[in-house]
């Protein structure tokens, strides 16, 4: 018996193709007077012909690996030899007997491989046994790497552009019943590792990675659960490997009941400051029966209301004094609906989005009578002035500026959700998630037009409240009024 | 101890003496050339600058809402903070008096986002969140208000406090609030909005009704007004703690002190004819908008004058030197 060194040779065709016929149970008919018997691999050497416990599975940290096998009806001359083939390869080690000088049946034992020979090709190895260069059969075992993960990372989203903050987030995935996400999981050092995950809510695939340390087990939500339609929950996903912990790989949204409710207004609407002209504007306060039909700025002083209708203030009419400046009688101010449609034409905007603002902030289009200052001061919730003529204006610049945004700076019609994994807040205000420690993480969901992320940066989308602003009530009085 | 009424009088009477002989009594502190000009349209909400108190950065709002710094002497370029992490709307920067921070409002352009104070080292690290509003239940409807709304933030000369505004829109009212450089230790000082500090840090000038200016101590105390019922736009104030004042085509300072000195005229452009087109279409009866205005003025020890001239649709930054005579 002797055990070679390294020969590696190349398998021959016709050996590999009967390999897999016999994996696959197909008998080989040979022309043979032999029989073998309790082909196997173990981690000991057998000192008889009573076999050793058999074993299908090596690690480098084990010793040698010892094959063992009976032949019966061997002749004088003939000669057996082993091959050790290693996993995906084609390659082998060789062990070879002398040739027999007698006939008889034979236990076969003593030839091995060392870990240093098996170790550095994990995986799925056999031995084969051949007569005479003949194939007879083959035993298959596993030589398993040392697991070494000392890191191990889940991400998906992971092609988010930086310039694009709010374009998506890494390491994130948003979860609604039925659906799925692959995670681009990696381990290092890079090595084919099992990994086990578990997430708190919905299902993840544990499995092994490949050489290279990646794999792309899936999150999946059922078709039902236990978690609540109504709000939203947060979700860890941890795994673990060599026995050691790696927590909070990944989380997960449940965005059940998240709709974003996407605008009606078109972009060519939206931007159509001769939709709704002076003279329409007027007539449709006076349809609303609202204070607007008779209310004249006088800039950023105030204004007053022309009850008498001659344009001018007089005596005895009901004024609106933004701070502490006042006016004097006879002073002749600009009408509310001429301001608007100013305000409209100066930066661009269709005059609906003003006047249903008013309504939106202030329910200014259903008041009669004149607003206190302290109302008309915030008309129209803009928060760079504190006058009702500069409200105007501001709220036409917003809607402007906000517009532009999704343009001027080649920003992808996404709008920014903040989510909070600490209280399961569905959407907190921007401003309120910054800084280390706010838990907040930015969620862009895609938008269907430049209205609909113009609506949502004016006013943001807040779970906890009743209709949750964004473009809800904005696009429920444009249709209310036939806009 | 002399009452506020009788200090009030006393200066009403003085500027309206002095203003009509202005011209006649005083050297005019002359401006020259731009040693820094930088014209931008207003198609984001972000907006303000602010001169460091060497006069060699220049901190403001850029094109892309982004707040940006800009060397004087080096003639460079720096984008200090960009949106991120939620931060949006940046208006208002204030240097600190050594010029490696800077503080500033952002918000999100509307009441239904917060508006909040942070300061940020002028090579863009050390973000920190100087005020964290609360939100409130909004009265009128569903929409998010907040407690407060802070903005105009002003160093004062030693750099220890921040004066800044803080709007309260449930109650009508703005007030100028002081704190410590690192947000602790709010207190309300008076009501209006701060329009900075005097030179030697006791007072903070604060303007009310946009047409008054009153001299508040720091450490609280009798409010001495400066200027009362001005027929002008107040644009700011000078390192000397004087009160700048656009009336019609000219631009006036006014002693904010008892200090026997006379009001001043800058001779400064009340307007400039902008370079950039305007970005909306004239409105006929409205301004032209590209006509701006000359809308704030911030001295330096230095003698640099910061000027912020705007109209609806085009801001214009201008840096210059303006001697000191009198």
């Amino acid at each position: 018996m002797e055990a070679s060194n390294p020969m590696f040779q190349q398998t021959r065709l016709i050996l590999r193709m009967a390999l897999v016929l016999s994996a696959m149970g197909v008998l080989i008919p040979q022309a043979r007077s032999w029989t073998l018997q309790n082909l196997e691999v173990s981690k000991n050497a057998a000192s008889s012909c009573t076999p050793p416990p058999p074993a299908t599975s090596f690690s480098v940290t084990d010793g040698n690996a010892y094959e063992y096998f009976l032949l019966q009806g061997l002749k004088a001359g003939d000669q057996v030899s082993l091959r050790w083939v290693t996993p995906n390869t084609g390659r082998y080690y060789t062990t070879t007997w002398n040739k027999l000088s007698a006939s008889g049946n034979y236990c076969f034992t003593g030839g091995y491989l060392t870990n240093s020979q098996y170790g550095p090709y994990p995986g799925g190895w056999w031995v084969e046994v051949y007569v005479n260069g003949q194939y007879q059969a083959h035993a298959p075992f596993t030589i398993t790497a040392p697991c070494t993960v000392t890191s191990m990372t889940a991400k998906v989203n992971t092609t988010c552009a930086s310039s694009n903050p709010w374009g998506c987030q890494a390491n994130l995935l948003l979860a609604r019943y039925g659906e799925s996400s692959a995670l681009q999981l990696q381990v290092a050092p890079s090595q084919a590792a099992l990994v086990t995950l578990s997430a708190s809510f919905g299902n993840v695939q544990s499995l092994t990675t490949g050489t290279n340390g990646s794999a792309l087990p899936l999150y999946s939500v059922g078709p039902a659960g236990n978690i609540s339609d109504t709000q939203t929950v947060a979700a860890t996903i941890n795994g673990s490997a060599c026995g050691k912990q790696f927590p909070n790989l990944a989380t997960v949204y449940n965005y059940n009941s998240f709709d974003i409710h996407q605008s009606v207004i078109s972009n060519a609407v939206y931007t159509n400051p001769n939709d709704f002209k002076a003279a329409a504007i007027q007539t449709f306060f006076t349809a609303q029966n609202s204070f607007l039909a008779n209310f004249y700025f006088v800039g950023a002083t105030g204004g007053y209301m022309d009850t008498n209708k001659n344009g001018r203030y007089d005596a005895g009419e009901p004024v609106y004094v933004a701070g502490s400046k006042t006016f004097p009688v006879g002073t002749a101010g600009t009408r509310a609906s001429d301001w608007f449609f100013s305000r409209a034409q100066a930066y661009g905007i269709n005059a609906k989005l003003l006047v249903i603002k008013a309504q939106v902030e202030n329910a200014l289009l259903g008041k009669s009578s004149l607003p206190a200052a302290g109302t008309l001061n915030f008309a129209l919730g803009c928060g760079n002035s504190s006058d009702f003529y500069d409200q105007v204006d501001c709220s036409a610049q917003t809607f402007a500026a906000r517009y532009r945004d999704t343009s001027f700076n080649t920003r992808p019609l996404n709008y920014p959700f903040w989510f909070r994994t600490t209280d399961g807040i569905k959407h907190a205000v921007s401003g309120s998630c910054v800084g280390t420690g706010s838990g907040c993480v930015p969620v862009a969901f895609p938008v269907n037009n430049a209205a609909t992320y113009v609506q949502y940066r004016y006013t943001p989308y807040v779970q906890s409240l009743t209709n949750g602003g964004g473009v809800y009530l904005l696009e429920r009085l444009w249709r209310q009024y036939n806009f | 101890m002399i009452t506020y009424k009788r200090i009030y009088s006393l200066f009403a009477l003085s500027i309206l003496t002095l203003l009509a002989c202005s011209t006649a009594l005083l050297a005019q502190p002359t401006a020259t050339t731009p040693v820094f000009a930088l014209e931008r349209q207003r198609g984001h909400l972000g907006s303000g600058a602010a001169i460091s108190t060497d006069g060699n950065l220049v901190a403001y709002i850029g094109d892309d809402n982004g707040l940006y710094l800009y060397n004087v002497t080096l003639k460079t370029r720096t984008l200090i903070l960009n949106q991120a992490d939620g931060l949006d709307v940046f208006t208002n920067p204030a240097f600190s008096p050594d010029g490696a921070s800077i503080v500033f409002s952002a918000s999100g352009g509307t009441l239904h986002y917060p508006a909040d104070l942070f300061t940020v080292s002028t090579d863009g690290t050390n973000l920190k969140r100087l005020t964290n509003t609360e939100a409130i239940d909004n009265p009128n409807g569903d929409d998010p208000l907040f407690a407060r709304y802070n903005d105009a933030p002003h160093f004062s000369p030693d750099g220890r406090q921040i004066a800044f505004l803080s709007r309260d829109v449930a109650a009508n009212a703005e007030f100028t609030e002081i704190m410590s450089s690192d947000g602790s230790s709010r207190e309300i000082l008076t009501t209006g909005a701060p329009l900075g500090w005097s030179a030697d840090g006791q007072t903070v000038l604060v303007t009310a009704g946009g047409d008054e200016v009153e001299q508040v101590p720091a450490a609280g105390g009798t409010p001495i007004r400066v200027v009362a019922h001005t027929v002008g736009h107040i644009l700011g104030t000078l390192v000397t703690g004087d009160v700048v004042v656009r009336v019609g085509a000219a631009v006036q300072t006014m002693p904010s002190a008892r200090s026997g000195r006379a009001a001043a005229s800058l001779r400064l452009s009340v307007t400039r004819r902008a370079s950039l087109p305007a970005l909306a279409r004239p409105v006929p009866g409205q301004n032209d908008p590209t006509i701006l205005l000359l809308k704030s003025v911030a001295s330096t020890a230095s003698g640099r004058t910061l000027l912020t001239y705007s109209s609806d649709d085009i801001e214009r930054i201008e840096v210059v030197d303006i001697a000191a005579d009198r």
